[in-house]
């Protein structure tokens, strides 16, 4: 370790940011390697059911009941900087364009937008409708198209160019709960509410041709829901979490289970997060708190306490080192 | 009142001012006759249509109050408060910007925008990039924390909440070393935690800011406290599975239970629920005996200690206490009765026994004896759970000559301790007469005592 590393740890581009979001209406900003509970925000009359780091580290997203909640991570002020509102339902998911330009959401309102982040600019707001309430968005790495689950078990891939989209139906009858893509675009991971995990290779995505899925995998993940679904930052790994109370990590290349972090007193695992080596893993919890697991151990590390009822959300940006 | 206008709004007014304020209950019989029950709001639609301020929910008749409206003062605090909170939300939203969702414009596909161009992504740079972490160097510089056992309370603390609602209180840690004790511990705590979550979370608390040496949550148990830090022994301890909320009190003092029942012993009170005790006193007494062989200094330094706490007993000793004892008759039959010790009098109330044998044999009257009558309170002899006592009190013959007789009682030992303790401070303090001669008479007799007591009966 470099001496002057201590010295560094109070610049924000520079500080290993974890928050958790849950229940109790609050949000939690922890010091991810020690445990400690450094702030708590306050997200009134809503839970907190998606939470996304802005690309530039200076704010994070809530997606709670109606509303999306932005606060400031470096400030002091512990209640909301900006407020979304305009919406019916939850939201419940958020995401940013890799550069700010533009948020997205997803909500039971059966909807997913783009909101123009750029003060005055209404040139990139755009709405898609489906007929069922969304569960999930997340968004092709090329920044250029949203992938959108929703509660009837279809998969629209929408190009905000074009505004073209097309669907697919993995299975029948059967919510899907969350998406993800790995940084390289080379594959999509769908979880849905009967446990199963779906991998599609993707092709095409590449100037103007739209992006193609070659189905790959159909894995069993889970006895009961699987909630969530990320790739790990080298894509040679992907966790899925599930009501059964475990979360379960996949080695991407065959999709064979690797290994599975549980505890006793974990109760429903909603949400989860790599380190940027793809060596420890955070995941939250409805028992209230969120753990850090050393992946290839498959110990608990940390364990981060302090929410007053169930975790349902969780973010964790981490810092590159030379 | 515009409402007054509407005829859906009288008619609930109507029914349910006779209902609420006819006692004679006869308007509502007749509607009852007439199936005219109280109707429900949903019953009026256009009713939701003309209200438009606030008291959507209030109920159609003024004899109906909201609870939270009840009476014309709370009315205006909560005004008060409601006023209050809407200036501070406001002001909070001064700085917070609101984004509101705008459709966007019909024709978006041919709007020209670059915001959405694809990025081409380098899947070539991914295999020669290996990403290292901060967050896996931290915790490698960051060795395993030694947990602190009572972290898991730590979640209680209320300082680390926001927006929920918490009790405040002031600890006095009675387990710490003298010098430490004199400096309570604040504590911010949820308000749906459990007294045993409150115990953890001192602990906590106690074990990060003094780093003292703690056993684990059980040992210990929050009593009422005064200002002082003194614990008040008369209450018994809180509850470890109630609500924090239930109590009111600001000032609690952390004990160890082993502590409790030394204090419990040697000095007074606490009303007696016959069983459990005797397994507790039995304990009890051998930990004190444990104590004594360790650590005699301890005891020594207790000692001054005792001695104060020996004046409290005195001076509580006037005041009424009951307890639970068994009389003895004639023919060594026992009966439950309550003795009832006040600085006036002794009671002797029979417990309500319900098996024949007891009525057959132990059939006891309650009486009452005047303290001015009683003369003498004395061990009699000691067993290892229960101690035998006697109580001395004058006969009420008109004969000149005083004589006594004695009531046998016998009751678990420390409640015995406690009774002949708290009768013969009682007798001292009023020095009646006829505790004076009985001493004298003991006096003159103590070299025949025998005798003189087989004489007293």
């Amino acid at each position: 370790m470099i001496s002057g590393e201590e010295g560094s740890a109070g610049d924000p581009s520079e500080t290993v940011i974890l928050a958790t979001g849950g229940y109790d209406h609050t949000i939690k900003l922890w010091q991810a390697h020690t445990g400690n509970c450094q702030r708590t925000l306050q997200n009134p009359e809503s839970q907190v059911n998606a939470l996304e780091i802005t690309p530039d580290r200076q704010r994070i997203a809530a997606a709670g009941y109606q509303h999306v909640r932005i606060y400031d991570i470096n400030g002091s002020i512990n209640t909301a900087v900006a407020n979304c509102e305009g919406l019916t339902k939850n939201v419940t998911s958020v995401g940013f364009q890799e550069d700010g330009k533009w948020m997205y959401t997803g909500g039971e309102d059966c909807s997913a937008r783009i909101w123009d982040m750029r003060k005055g600019s209404m040139q990139c707001q755009r709405i898609f409708q489906v007929s069922a309430p969304v569960n999930c968005v997340c968004l092709h790495p090329n920044q250029a198209e949203l992938i959108v689950g929703d509660q009837s078990g279809i998969i629209h891939i929408w190009d905000l160019k074009t505004d073209h989209n097309e669907q697919l139906i993995p299975e029948t009858d059967a919510a899907i709960l969350s998406m993800a893509v790995d940084s390289a675009g080379t594959f999509l991971a769908a979880v849905n509410n009967k446990g199963r995990c779906f991998i599609w290779g993707l092709g095409g995505g590449t100037n103007d041709e739209p992006t193609r899925l070659n189905p790959k995998h159909k894995l069993e993940a889970h006895k009961r829901h699987a909630l969530k679904c990320r790739f790990s930052p080298d894509s040679q790994m992907l966790v899925t979490t599930s009501a059964d109370q475990t979360a379960r990590i996949w080695e991407t290349d065959k999709f064979e289970m690797v290994q599975e972090l549980t505890c006793d007193a974990q109760r429903w695992v909603w949400d989860a997060a790599f380190s940027l080596d793809s060596q420890y893993v955070v995941t939250a919890s409805s028992d209230g708190v969120a753990r850090l697991w050393n992946v290839a151990e498959g110990s608990i590390k940390r364990e981060y306490t302090g929410h007053q009822k169930a975790i349902t959300a969780l973010a964790l940006e981490d810092v590159a080192r030379d | 009142m515009a409402l007054y206008d509407n005829k859906h709004w009288l008619l609930s007014h109507i029914r349910h001012s006779f209902i609420f304020s006819d006692e004679s209950g006869f308007s509502e019989m007749v509607m009852m006759d007439e199936d005219l029950r109280v109707p429900s709001m949903k019953a009026y639609p256009d009713l939701d249509q003309d209200e438009e301020d606030e008291d959507g929910d209030a109920p159609r008749s003024l004899d109906v109050n909201c609870d939270l409206d009840f009476g014309a003062h709370r009315r205006r605090v909560n005004t008060a408060q409601k006023l209050e909170k809407m200036d501070l939300e406001r002001k909070r939203i001064a700085k917070m910007t609101s984004i509101k969702w705008e459709d966007p414009l019909p024709n978006v596909a041919e709007v020209p925008s670059n915001a959405f161009e694809r990025k081409v992504l380098d899947n070539a740079k991914k295999d020669k990039v290996k990403r290292t972490s901060t967050l896996s160097a931290q915790l490698k510089d960051c060795p395993v924390l030694l947990k602190n056992p009572f972290f898991d309370y730590s979640k209680f603390d209320g300082n680390a909440q926001v927006g929920v609602p918490v009790k405040r209180y002031i600890i006095f840690l009675t387990m710490l070393p003298e010098r430490e004790r004199n400096y309570p511990l604040h504590v911010t705590i949820v308000n749906t935690a459990k007294v045993k979550e409150l115990v953890g979370l001192v602990l906590w608390k106690c074990s990060e800011e003094r780093n003292a040496q703690l056993e684990d949550e059980s040992a210990y148990a929050l009593h009422i406290a005064e200002d002082d830090g003194e614990v008040d022994w008369d209450f018994p301890c809180l509850d470890e599975k109630e609500v924090v909320s239930k109590f009111g009190f600001n000032y609690l003092a952390l004990v160890q239970k082993t502590e409790v029942l030394k204090s419990r012993a040697q000095t007074v009170s606490m009303p007696l629920s016959s069983l459990g005790w005797s397994a507790l006193a039995e304990r009890d007494e051998k930990e004190i005996e444990g104590a004594e062989e360790s650590a005699l200094q301890q005891q020594a330094m207790k000692e001054a200690e005792m001695r104060m706490k020996g004046h409290m007993t005195a001076m509580e000793a006037p005041l009424y206490q009951s307890f639970q004892v068994y009389i003895l008759n004639r023919v060594r039959v026992r009966s439950a009765v309550h003795l009832g010790i006040s600085g006036e009098k002794i009671e002797i109330d029979p417990v309500v026994q319900h098996k024949a044998t007891s009525q057959l044999w132990g059939k006891r009257k309650a009486a009452t004896y005047d303290i001015t009558r009683i003369a003498a309170c004395e061990l009699v002899n000691q067993r290892s759970s229960k101690s035998h006592f006697r109580l001395v009190h004058q006969s009420l013959t008109e004969d000149p000559t005083t004589t006594f007789k004695t009531l046998e009682f016998e009751a678990e030992n420390f409640v015995a301790q406690e009774i002949v303790q708290k009768i013969n401070h009682i007798l001292e303090l009023r020095a009646t007469p006829v505790w004076k001669e009985y001493l004298v008479t003991k006096e003159r007799k103590s070299t025949r005592r025998r005798s003189f007591s087989f004489s007293l009966k």
